[in-house]
């Protein structure tokens, strides 16, 4: 039983990590219809995978999957080394927490409301947050520097703003793995670096992401594996630099695609994507992995 | 350590609220015909220096019989109904959800209606109007179930809803279309306008037991109510069994909505407005918001009761004096502050 089931890491000092989330040949879909077919991948402590592909292809229904709101039809999700099918919600949210995209609140609930709700798996059945609480809330909007935000009104705040205590919701219900739905989405170029960069620091902390963008140049900057999801059914998972290249590209989206290289600031190599306009639409090819 | 002010300004409002409920609560007793506060106080001071007055028996009969049951049913409606409209308002994640949006208010229409056309007495008008108004939810939980599946069950509960509403009151209109015009119609039409002339002193026990039994288990969940507001699917990343809690809620409210109808009639807008006002006061969070609603529900009815056996010779029905109140002091709110919005 020791070993069974945990897919294994060898870490830099010889240290063996299990898998904080694995898939295993995961099928999913709603009713017959199944979206996600036969995807396999698993996730360590400090890992960073940025999910992409087109729109309507399967990215959210495999977060749905993950994050238990529909259950798979075939295959299995174990979280940190237990079968997930077999956790409450309450268990599976001490494990895995949500980062929406920034939306709009029913009523307008203060920051530090929001950010206490991410609390309410580690309170009773007819509890309600305590001190220590408070006090873990407000830790989290100082990590991500917005503590001066706590008691403003979520609806009165930017949408850059609005993602940030999202994030801190999700921080302070204390999970080891925090799943995000488009992060960067519908945020201007500097709240879009921002997030990016809060997404990097988890990661140093020993958080592992999962997320999911449209935008490349995401997997780049924060990104230490990427899976692409190309058509239907196909599921790929490399190194950054192996998995978001001109053909991968082309191949998902249509689209000519140049991949460009700069230095940085610290004489760092940075790379990043440029779509060419106005050039001929390439033929998606169909997926090698399937027939 | 945070947001102290806020803090500070939500038990004084919880506190102005309760005293205010008291004040409204003794000057009630001394509105009437009959006597003042003055005459039940040389009652109650002469009671206590033991020499009876003249008046003595008929002030203790009126006002124990009478008065201060119509008073407490008063109090236990108004908190019943703002009780369940808050906390609906927060299931459906929507701020313009009243107590009857499952159809608890139509069904319970429909089963006093039934049972003043079969010529039923005060009771079992009251047991059929309770228990209809339990059924018309259940319905509704059935077909959302049966038509929604797993996926988005607060849209079709929602729909299903509106359905059985309709359902139900399309059956009232059939029961008045049969009914005698000279006698049980008047009777039905009254009734559905709501009245506390005629609670009893049972009445408003089992209403206040009602009101313990449905408010109590919201009280101790209200501060998940924040969470259920973010969505189901939120919901259950936060580890909240959303399926689970939705079933709580919706029973409480049923039980709060059913209760108050039954006794008291169709009362529209306590359960949409007064949520509303206590967050201008307090904000949206649910801790300090669903006790100051039901503070709020139940000062609210009982000057709107206290308006209704007064104002003029006649009772004028409860559920008008509501509306007519209710509707405009809401208006003049949404106009003075904007702050209807901010936390």
């Amino acid at each position: 039983m020791a070993n069974r089931g945990i897919s294994l890491l060898e870490g830099g000092d010889g240290m063996v990590k299990p898998a904080l989330l694995e898939l295993r040949r995961v099928c999913c879909g709603y009713g017959a219809n199944e979206v996600v077919r036969d995807v396999s991948f698993s996730l360590h402590e400090g890992e960073i995978l940025c999910l992409l592909g087109p729109n309507g292809v399967g990215k959210t229904t495999l977060f749905k999957a993950v994050l238990g709101f529909i259950k798979t039809t075939k295959g299995s999700i174990l979280v940190e080394g237990k079968e997930m099918s077999g956790l409450g919600r309450r268990q599976l949210a001490k494990s895995i927490s949500f980062v929406p995209q920034a939306h709009r609140m029913a009523f307008p609930f203060s920051v530090i409301d929001i950010v206490l709700m991410g609390r309410v798996s580690h309170t009773g059945t007819f509890g309600s947050p305590g001190r220590k609480d408070s006090e873990i809330a407000m830790g989290m909007l100082r990590r991500l520097g917005i503590e001066g935000l706590h008691d403003k009104s979520y609806s009165q705040i930017s949408g850059g703003q609005q993602q940030m205590v999202l994030i801190a919701r999700a921080l302070a219900q204390q999970a080891k793995i925090v799943i995000m739905d488009e992060p960067a989405a519908s945020l201007d170029y500097g709240n879009q670096v921002m997030v990016l960069e809060q997404v990097k620091k988890l990661s140093s902390d020993g958080i592992s992401v999962l997320m999911t963008t449209h935008s490349p140049d995401h997997a780049f900057l924060c990104a230490t594996k990427v899976a692409f999801m190309k058509q239907a059914n196909c599921f790929e998972l490399g190194e950054v630099e192996e998995m978001v290249t001109e053909s991968q590209l082309s191949d998902a989206y249509g689209i000519q695609v140049k991949i460009a290289h700069a230095l940085g600031g610290d004489g760092e190599l940075v790379s990043g994507c440029i779509p060419l306009i106005g050039k001929k639409k390439i033929a998606v090819s169909p997926c090698p992995l399937l027939d | 350590m945070i947001g102290n002010n806020k803090e500070a300004r939500r038990y004084s409002v919880v506190f102005i609220c309760v005293v205010l409920l008291i004040l409204s609560f003794t000057i009630s007793l001394g509105l009437g015909r009959a006597f003042t506060l003055g005459d039940i106080w040389t009652h109650v001071s002469g009671v206590l220096r033991g020499d009876q007055g003249t008046n003595s028996a008929y002030i203790s009969i009126v006002l124990l019989k009478i008065r201060i049951p119509r008073i407490l049913a008063a109090i236990c409606v108004g908190m019943s109904l703002a009780t369940a409209g808050a906390s609906y308002q927060g299931l459906f994640q929507n701020p313009m959800v009243s107590p009857d949006i499952l159809g608890a208010s139509a069904g319970a229409g429909l089963g006093a209606a039934i049972a003043i056309l079969m010529g039923a007495g005060a009771i079992g008008v009251q047991l059929l109007s309770f228990a209809c108004g339990i059924m018309a939810v259940g319905l509704t939980y059935a077909v959302s179930l049966s038509v929604g599946g797993k996926q988005k069950t607060v849209l079709m509960l929602v729909l299903s809803g509106m359905v059985t509403g309709s359902l139900m009151t399309a059956c009232v209109s059939i029961t008045k279309y049969l009914a005698d015009t000279d006698d049980k119609l008047p009777a039905i039409t009254f009734w559905l306008m709501g009245s506390l002339a005629s609670v009893t002193q049972n009445d408003s026990m089992l209403l206040f037991l009602l009101f313990l039994a449905g408010g109590i288990p919201l009280f101790c969940l209200r501060w998940k109510l924040n969470v259920l507001s973010c969505g189901e699917e939120e919901a259950q990343s936060m580890g909240i069994n959303t399926r689970r809690m939705q079933v709580a809620v919706i029973a409480c409210s049923t039980m709060l909505s059913a209760a108050s109808v039954s006794i008291a009639g169709m009362i529209g807008w306590v359960g949409l407005a007064v949520p509303h006002i206590a967050r201008m006061l307090v904000g949206s969070n649910y801790k300090s918001l669903l006790p100051v609603s039901a503070l709020i529900g139940g000062i609210f009815l009982l000057i709107a009761d206290d308006m209704a056996r007064c104002l003029t010779t006649a009772e004028i029905p409860l559920g008008i004096l509501t509306s007519l109140c209710g509707a405009p002091f809401f208006l003049y709110l949404l106009l003075r502050t904007n702050k209807l919005w901010s936390a």
